[in-house]
């Protein structure tokens, strides 16, 4: 497993991407809050620290962006395996199918938390810079982590089941904006209809049940109901990518 | 412990490309598949090596009980490129409780010390085959598959590729089997070459030069 971890900053150099990532989420976040904005958005959320409005806005704005980055290099683990026929020493090693995948979506997991906590931690030290130390703002950076991983690891587990599928990276990339567009259809369009409490777009973010200066939509369901459909779902992720691992093992070298 | 493969069958598509094949390997053996491109010696390797399933979807598993028991080298070498040659070497091999030789000793012999530590996309077709050779080689416990391992090597490496294999098979009692279009660079040391003609393997005559070449 810890080969499989070590391969991801082997192969997409996490602390510059992630590092560039912080360093254009922090500006642009200092611009947008920048002069009576801050002012403003305090009046708006009820939030008296500038701090933590400033720590939390900035986190939206770069796990945005590494989310795409995270799907990426999820689809890239099984991608470029493919490609460099890599599997072949697993298989004639003789190692289950389901430690492999195991393995993969662990690793994947553990990178999203590696970077998420790099990406927060580096974030609330700039928002300390910037407007000085608060307590909250350690709790806040827990529960930001809590939140954009929840987020993330559902992504990334869709990441892992499409590169299984299909050999393209534009097309694996493209579930973070289909995904997108499907949760603003869903949130439309289906709604009113009582099965949509079942959909997962609706449960893959928790923000709402924390208190975040920004914070998700109230949707009206309870936490357990939308973390038992969210495991639910991603339990189901995980076993069509095994059946495809397993059904396409032979054409994975 | 011999290896008995028994009436394996497989097709693609319409072509036959083995009938009710049968083979007998013998530890300590260095065993000489030679056929034409398109023949299907790789297609050979990927099916005793487990990679392929058969024409009734059997995977064939020569020893069930055994991790790592097949070492293969498929023809173009499976690396990682972003990789250096002994990450690579290590990262496939670092599961292994035992290896046969050393992986230090390896990259000494196929005079990869001043590679070793460059990243794979920076290498040659040789290089890469070499490194491609030591994982195979470090990987396989009872079972060594090749195929055409002298691809891009030079006349030197060839030698002490050769050297390598006999001391697998006749020191560790190894089992090999090296499928090649060119039998010339390695009939001194195949103790029996087979030939895949019309969907089945036919034994040819045992290769004079390895007398030869033994008694150098």
């Amino acid at each position: 497993m810890i080969n499989e971890f070590k391969l991801y900053f082997y192969r997409h150099k996490p602390f510059l991407i992630l590092t560039a990532f912080i360093f254009v989420g922090c500006m642009m976040q200092y611009f947008i809050l920048s002069g009576e904005n801050i002012s403003s958005v305090k009046d708006v959320l009820g939030v008296s620290s500038e701090g933590l409005i400033y720590q939390n806005f900035a986190a939206d704005s770069i796990t945005f962006l590494s989310l795409v980055y995270f799907i990426y290099c999820s689809a890239s683990s099984i991608i470029n395996d493919k490609r460099n026929g890599v599997f072949m020493y697993s298989f004639v090693k003789k190692v289950p199918s389901l430690k492999i995948l195991t393995y993969k979506f662990t690793a994947a997991y553990s990178f999203v938390l590696t970077s998420n906590v790099y990406i927060i931690l580096f974030t609330s030290i700039i928002a300390l810079s910037i407007y000085g130390g608060e307590k909250e703002m350690i709790f806040n950076a827990i529960l930001l982590l809590l939140t954009k991983s929840y987020t993330a690891i559902f992504y990334v587990s869709l990441g892992i089941l499409f590169a299984l599928l299909v050999n393209n990276y534009v097309f694996v990339l493209s579930i973070f904006f289909i995904v997108e567009m499907a949760k603003i259809g869903v949130y439309s369009v289906l709604n009113k209809f009582s099965f949509s409490k079942f959909i997962v777009l609706n449960h893959i973010d928790i923000s709402y049940f924390f208190d975040l200066p920004s914070k998700g939509i109230d949707r009206g369901f309870s936490f357990p109901f939308t973390l038992l459909i969210y495991f639910v779902y991603l339990l189901l992720i995980v076993l069509m990518a095994f059946y495809t691992f397993t059904r396409k093992k032979g054409r994975l070298i | 412990m011999n290896i008995k493969i028994r009436n394996l069958n497989k097709r693609n598509k319409s072509n036959i490309i083995f009938k009710n094949l049968n083979l007998d390997l013998e530890p300590g053996k260095i065993y000489g598949i030679l056929g034409k491109n398109g023949s299907g010696k790789t297609t050979l390797l990927k099916l005793i090596s487990g990679l392929e399933v058969d024409d009734g979807k059997h995977r064939i598993d020569l020893f069930p009980s055994d991790y790592s028991p097949v070492g293969i080298h498929l023809e173009s070498p499976k690396l990682y490129p972003f990789l250096s040659g002994r990450q690579n070497i290590s990262i496939f091999t670092s599961d292994l409780a035992t290896t046969i030789l050393e992986p230090e000793w390896l990259i000494k012999v196929f005079q990869l010390e001043a590679f070793v530590d460059k990243k794979v996309k920076t290498y040659s077709l040789g290089t890469k085959q070499k490194v491609s050779l030591i994982i195979a080689i470090l990987m396989a416990g009872k079972l060594l598959l090749l195929d055409e391992p002298t691809n891009g090597l030079d006349e030197e490496s060839v030698q002490r590729l050769k050297s390598i294999l006999l001391q697998l098979s006749k020191e560790h009692k190894l089992t090999i089997l090296i499928t090649t279009h060119d039998i010339d660079e390695l009939d001194e040391i195949v103790d029996e070459i087979w030939v895949i003609k019309n969907s089945i393997l036919e034994k040819a005559n045992i290769p004079e030069r390895k007398r030869q070449y033994m008694q150098q």
